[in-house]
């Protein structure tokens, strides 16, 4: 009983022995499509990695190139016809309204480099990889750019009419020196024109574009410093008048005194009255130089402010895009190089 | 009849497992021997290029840092709206340090390489990367130079020589206010400052507290007339001061000059001799294939 037949027990076990062999190779199978379908999707999706990347280097960022080239250009015609216009002569609105042909143009480049800045982003999304921190870089670079330049554009009519007799802002009613007859009424006069003036540089705080932000900042402390010195010196010319008064007094007790052979403690006083309005006069005199000095530099100096804005904080702002743009556009070159160098 | 079927169901199953199990062989084996082993040609011409990448990136720090100055410099001698001033200090650093993170990410990007891993190339790899680690470094801590020295020296010390009447009858009362919270600034301003720059903002902060002594002398002086003396020697030492401001700021320029042209220089070698390392590995490529031919 407690030996069994050694065939009965043989054939249940090729039974069993069944199912494991077919799972083992059912799994064995599936095993070998996936590892093929994961080499051929690797192939495809390298295949195509490889090709996007050639597609990037060679034509979205030859056309980003192209299409920036051309903003530059259509921002410098724009200037040229609203400047013509407004010495046509015309009002703001009237150039604005002339220029719109420009300004459309304008609008047409920057779109045009701006899609096309937003093709490249699109092609590669990872910020984790070279290439797309290259892109990154690239695409920040290229919207600073735009940013600037559309600034530049959009806050011209603003920044050009500061000084025009006919613009709101009429920042040359500033110098009047020539129209007024005593210092209080030059202080009252720059006043009223300092207040729609520095309105008008304190919207231009708000353009897109930081060199115009940054002179509007410098200009209206400069208009700021103007109205300061400009009642100091209202102040030191009314106060000089008072002096005057107060010496004229002082000359008479003086001669009062000795005429009436005045005791020396009166002659005394009438002497250190006569010191202390002195060195009031001093003071004041100081203080009037100064202001005076600088009102005058100061007034001497803004022509030269609004000048620098294109000559030369604009072109040192171009100058950095020159600089910047090239060398991030060589970076993603040559990174995108490395990732086609065959592995 | 029943064990018969079976066998040669049998026979199919293990047919079809040797099969599979050969296929699979067949990728273990092509993964294994086929796909190329060691450091290959595109390795060293890849790494060769980001080592290119590498030299190149570094040139952007000069505009970038230009930039930044121009905008700070601005902003905090013009305007005093405080949140102003950080949001341009914040945007135009950030850039910066997103810059150096950039290239610290190419630097690490490269040390992955194989290549680097090779006896010949890896020292000289290492004092590459030790060398353009420390030119990003060096930049990032100009960053913070220049962010210091404007704060201070262009910020509340500015108006020292700017908006002070000299001539005044307060003069003195002014120029003591007015050093007091410009040297407030440049103590502040030494947090996180390099050695160079702390020499340099100690250097002002001695001839302000210099002047300012004097001006308080002024201010202690009881009668007239040793006021007046006061005044006139106060008056004579403020004509050496920009000599001797001068002479401060040169010495800061030489400075900053020597350490970054040490660096520079330094950077460019290691970059000369990995170049030449690299470009022997890829010769050595180049006489392999011609052997084979």
């Amino acid at each position: 009983m407690t030996i069994e037949d050694p065939a009965s027990t043989t054939a249940p076990t090729r039974s069993r022995r069944r199912p494991v062999i077919l799972v083992t190779s059912i799994v064995l199978a599936v095993l070998v499509i996936a590892i093929g379908a994961l080499v051929a999707v690797n192939h495809v999706a390298g295949q195509q990695k490889t090709e996007s990347l050639a597609a990037l280097k060679e034509q979205r960022l030859n056309a980003l190139g192209d299409a920036r080239g051309k903003v530059q250009p259509a921002a410098n015609a724009y200037l040229a016809a609203y400047k013509k216009a407004r010495n046509a002569p015309a009002s703001r609105d009237q150039a604005v309204q002339d220029s719109q042909k420009e300004k459309d143009e304008f609008q047409q480049a920057t779109g045009n480099a701006r899609s096309a800045l937003q093709e490249l982003k699109s092609v590669n999304g990872s910020s984790e990889s070279a290439v797309g921190v290259a892109v990154q870089q690239l695409v920040e670079s290229h919207e600073d750019y735009f940013d600037y330049m559309e600034g530049l554009v959009e806050s011209y009519p603003q920044f050009e009419g500061l000084f025009r007799d006919d613009d709101a802002a009429g920042c040359n009613g500033l110098f009047v020196g020539s129209k007024a007859a005593t210092l209080r009424e030059r202080q009252t006069l720059l006043a009223q024109a300092a207040a729609p003036c520095r309105k008008a540089a304190a919207d231009l705080k708000d353009s897109k574009n930081n060199a115009y932000v940054e002179f509007a900042r410098t200009f209206d402390n400069n208009v700021a410093d103007l109205e300061e010195r400009a009642e100091v010196t209202a102040k030191g010319e009314e106060n000089y008048a008072g002096f005057v008064r107060l010496k004229d007094d002082l000359v008479k007790r003086a001669d009062e005194a000795e005429a009436r052979n005045a005791p020396e403690a009166e002659v005394q006083k009438i002497a250190d009255d006569a010191k202390a309005v002195n060195a009031q006069i001093r003071t004041n005199r100081s203080e009037f130089d100064f202001a005076a000095k600088r009102y005058l530099a100061g007034v001497k100096e803004m022509p030269s402010t609004v000048e620098n804005v294109f000559a030369t904080e604009i072109a040192a702002d171009i100058k950095h895009f020159d600089a910047v743009i090239p060398a991030r556009e060589q970076i993603l070159k040559d990174t995108i190089d490395v990732e086609l160098t065959n592995k | 009849m029943e064990s018969g079927r079976g066998s040669s169901r049998r026979t199919g199953i293990i047919v079809v497992a040797v099969v599979l199990a050969l296929v699979a062989g067949g990728f273990g084996a092509w993964f294994a021997f086929l796909r190329p082993t060691g450091v290959q040609r595109a390795d060293v011409e890849r790494l060769d290029k980001q080592r290119g990448i590498v030299d190149s990136s570094m040139n952007l720090y000069d505009p970038l840092l230009e930039e930044f100055t121009a905008r700070y410099t601005n902003v905090v001698a013009e305007e005093e709206d405080e949140q102003a001033k950080e949001q341009v200090f914040n945007r135009e650093s950030d850039l910066i340090k997103r810059e150096s993170a950039a290239n610290t990410g190419r630097l690490d990007a490269m040390a992955a390489s194989p290549v680097t891993q090779e006896a010949e190339i890896a020292e000289a790899f290492r004092r590459f990367k030790d060398q353009y680690g420390a030119v990003i470094a060096y930049n990032d801590q100009r960053l913070i130079n220049t962010a210091n020295i404007t704060r201070s020296v262009g910020g509340p010390c500015a108006r020292l020589h700017k908006d002070l009447n000299v001539s005044g009858g307060n003069y003195a009362q002014e120029y003591v206010t007015t050093a007091d919270s410009c040297l407030l600034a440049l103590a502040g301003a030494k947090d996180k400052a390099d050695a160079d720059t702390v020499q340099l903002l100690g250097g002002i902060e001695e001839v302000i507290k210099g002047q300012r002594a004097k001006q308080q002398e002024v201010l202690d002086a009881t009668d007239d007339l040793a006021r007046l003396a006061k005044r006139t020697t106060a008056g004579v030492a403020l004509l050496e001061i920009n000599e001797a401001l001068n002479k401060v700021r040169t010495t800061y320029e030489e400075a900053v000059k020597a350490s970054s042209t040490k660096l520079v220089d330094d950077a460019n070698a290691s970059n000369a001799e990995l170049e030449r390392l690299l470009k022997a590995r890829l010769a050595t490529f180049d006489a392999a294939g011609q052997e084979g031919k």
